[in-house]
């Protein structure tokens, strides 16, 4: 148990709604060691949230038993919260005094974690700076952005040190240079002070770049745990080919027509365009048989590259939670792109 | 502005690896009440309205007195200055009511406005400390309505005692009073969290208050009604009122005979500060286990 700093045992949540029963979180168990980054992945409604509240002492399981640091959420609550640091995601800054500044809040929280006021306040102005927070730090927090009362909470996870940061969509508002900075940050206390981190987020790239375990959960089951790359080997029958080229303007359209023709494609995946070299990912049946039918049709275009492609972790996700893009156009970059019929 | 790398905060955190932070219950209390009265501060409006309605209060009781005959109340066994009376009444119960219903008040807006989530989060006493800086923090705002209800009385001819002994221990009452209605507001606080019934409440609270508590007409007044009159003693603030009344309209000490019978009673109620928290921590459990936490 020592080697791990987050365990779970057949944890359970049920929450009724009139007489119907609704299992959030169905007998999950997981073991995160300690100094892991790890993701936990799954689509709106599929128990994330419940499940670090279990954690964090603020839902009390139905069934099973979890172990923070070694100390029972159940039997020791206190004791686990001394030991985390938790952020509540998708929340819009709602966990934060509106009416006090950002440096109230801050300093308020730090004294409810015993953190003592020199330490405290150190603590505070560094983070603020660091995340240019400084200038808004006497402003009240009704007048923050989201990014900035995302920061904010961020910030205020970390004050009293912690351990074991539990962390529910940490960017998710965040401009991309904030996001990059944070991402960073969060790797260092991961490699460099051993912190251990549970992560969720909807964002696959930055799930791939930081974690090195996920747990993909959807109907309050855990159905796949493994490293970002097993998850994509997993998918054995996705087939993917990645096909780069250099397409004159105005031809893209024309070339996507021509590859939805084909029998051996059963979708168009995506495409990009980065400098002069175009990307399509397709999913094919076979992609022995389609690679050669592919570069026939398209010979006529200067092709860099095809090739047989692992499937992205979005793509790997999608498949294992199930999930069709059109419902879920969150876990795209925000571009809506055609449902994946697997 | 000097900027800060990611290193700085990296080599902060490895420094503040030593073994932290002697716990200061006292330190969370105060900071509780501390940025409580902050964030009552930024509300002008409010504090400007609260204000006018100590003024108001106090005139309504002082044009009522012109109806209330002194003989009357001599018979009942009191001075016959209905003003200091019935300021009296409403300054305590007053006082009592704003602080316990505000510590309810508070529970639901930390839930609607979500921070009592992030407060749950970093909870290492079970709110105890918490709880406290709230009531500190009611009864703060609460002293300056009494305060300024007693002088307005004063300003309107109320014959209160000049004897600065016996302010003393009026004094001594109203903070066990206090001590004995926080642990009912600590309470209203818990069954807030799971039942989520605030004004219904509220108003129920109230009205036993005033109606039991005899604040505007002398309790000896229900001995006609038994029933109502033998409720009226269950009550802490049936007790407090007569001991604060009784010293500061006729300047009794609350040692003399009859003050220490109800002086008894209201101590015997202190125990209730240890059920309040336990009634507290259950409500909270209840919460967390049927999600509540969140949910107004």
């Amino acid at each position: 148990m020592r080697e791990y700093a987050i365990v779970s045992e057949d944890l359970t949540k049920i929450f009724w709604d009139k007489d119907r029963k609704i299992v959030a979180v169905d007998h999950v168990s997981l073991k995160i060691k300690r100094g892991e980054f790890y993701g936990l992945l799954g689509p709106n409604g599929a128990g994330k949230t419940t499940y670090t509240k279990m954690l964090a002492t603020l839902l009390i399981p139905d069934e099973g038993e979890a172990w923070i640091d070694g100390f029972s959420v159940l039997k020791d609550p206190l004791e686990v919260r001394r030991r985390i640091g938790w952020m509540m995601g998708e929340t819009g800054g709602r966990a934060l005094y509106w009416r006090l500044s950002g440096y109230d809040n801050l300093m308020f929280f730090a004294t409810l974690q015993n953190v003592p006021k020199e330490i405290a306040r150190r603590r505070i102005d560094t983070f603020l700076r660091f995340l240019e927070l400084d200038d808004a730090a006497n402003k009240l927090v009704m007048e923050y952005s989201t990014g900035m009362k995302i920061k904010l909470m961020l910030i205020r996870s970390l004050l009293h040190n912690p351990n074991i940061l539990i962390l529910d969509e940490p960017t998710l508002g965040l401009d991309v240079e904030s996001a990059r900075k944070v991402r960073v940050f969060l790797r260092r206390l991961v490699d460099e002070l051993g912190k251990t981190i549970l992560f969720t987020s909807h964002n696959m790239y930055e799930v791939e770049a930081l974690c090195d375990r996920i747990a993909v959960i959807n109907r309050g089951k855990i159905i796949f745990e493994g490293t970002p790359r097993e998850i994509r080997e997993r998918v054995e029958d996705i087939k993917i080919i990645e096909i780069q080229l250099v397409l004159p303007n105005g031809e893209l359209s024309e070339v996507l027509k021509k590859l939805e023709s084909l029998s051996v494609v059963k979708e168009v995946i995506s495409h990009s365009k980065l400098g002069h070299i175009t990307t399509i990912r397709v999913s094919v049946e076979d992609h022995h048989s389609a690679i050669p039918e592919i570069a026939m049709s398209l010979s006529s275009y200067k092709i860099e590259s095809i090739f047989h492609a692992l499937p992205t972790l979005e793509e790997a996700f999608l498949k294992i939670a199930g999930i069709e893009l059109e419902d879920i156009d969150m876990y795209s970059s925000g571009k809506k792109r055609r449902a994946m019929r697997w | 502005m000097v900027n800060i790398s990611g290193d700085d905060c990296i080599e902060l955190l490895r420094v503040g690896e030593r073994p932290l932070m002697k716990e200061s219950f006292v330190a969370r209390a105060l900071t509780s009440w501390y940025y409580q009265l902050k964030i009552l501060f930024s509300y002008k409006m409010h504090l400007a309205l609260e204000m006018m309605d100590i003024i108001l209060s106090a005139l309504i009781y002082y044009f009522v007195s012109f109806l209330v005959s002194p003989q009357d109340l001599v018979a009942l066994g009191y001075s016959p200055d209905y003003v200091a009376f019935s300021i009296s009444g409403i300054a305590l119960s007053r006082y009592i009511w704003t602080s316990v219903s505000r510590l309810a008040r508070k529970m639901h807006h930390e839930i609607s406005a979500g921070t009592f989530e992030s407060l749950a989060a970093v909870d290492t006493d079970n709110f105890h400390s918490w709880l406290i800086g709230q009531v500190l923090y009611g009864f703060t705002w609460s002293s300056m309505w009494f305060i300024g209800t007693l002088i307005i009385g004063f300003a309107l001819g109320a014959g209160f005692t000049s004897d600065p002994w016996i302010w003393i221990q009026a004094g001594i009452v109203v903070i066990l009073v206090v001590i004995v209605h926080s642990a009912i507001g600590i309470m209203a606080a818990g069954m807030y969290i799971v039942h989520k019934q605030l004004e219904t409440m509220l108003v129920l609270m109230s009205t036993v208050i005033e109606f039991f508590g005899g604040v505007i007409y002398p309790l000896s007044i229900l001995l006609n009604y038994p029933i109502l009159y033998y409720i009226s003693l269950l009550m802490p603030f049936t007790h407090g009122l007569e001991l604060f009344r009784r010293a500061i309209i006729d300047g009794t000490p609350i040692y003399s005979l009859g003050m220490l019978v109800h002086l008894s009673v209201l101590l015997l109620f202190l125990p209730l500060v240890y059920v309040g928290f336990k009634v507290f921590e259950r409500y909270l459990n209840l919460a967390k286990k049927n999600a509540l936490l969140s949910v107004y």
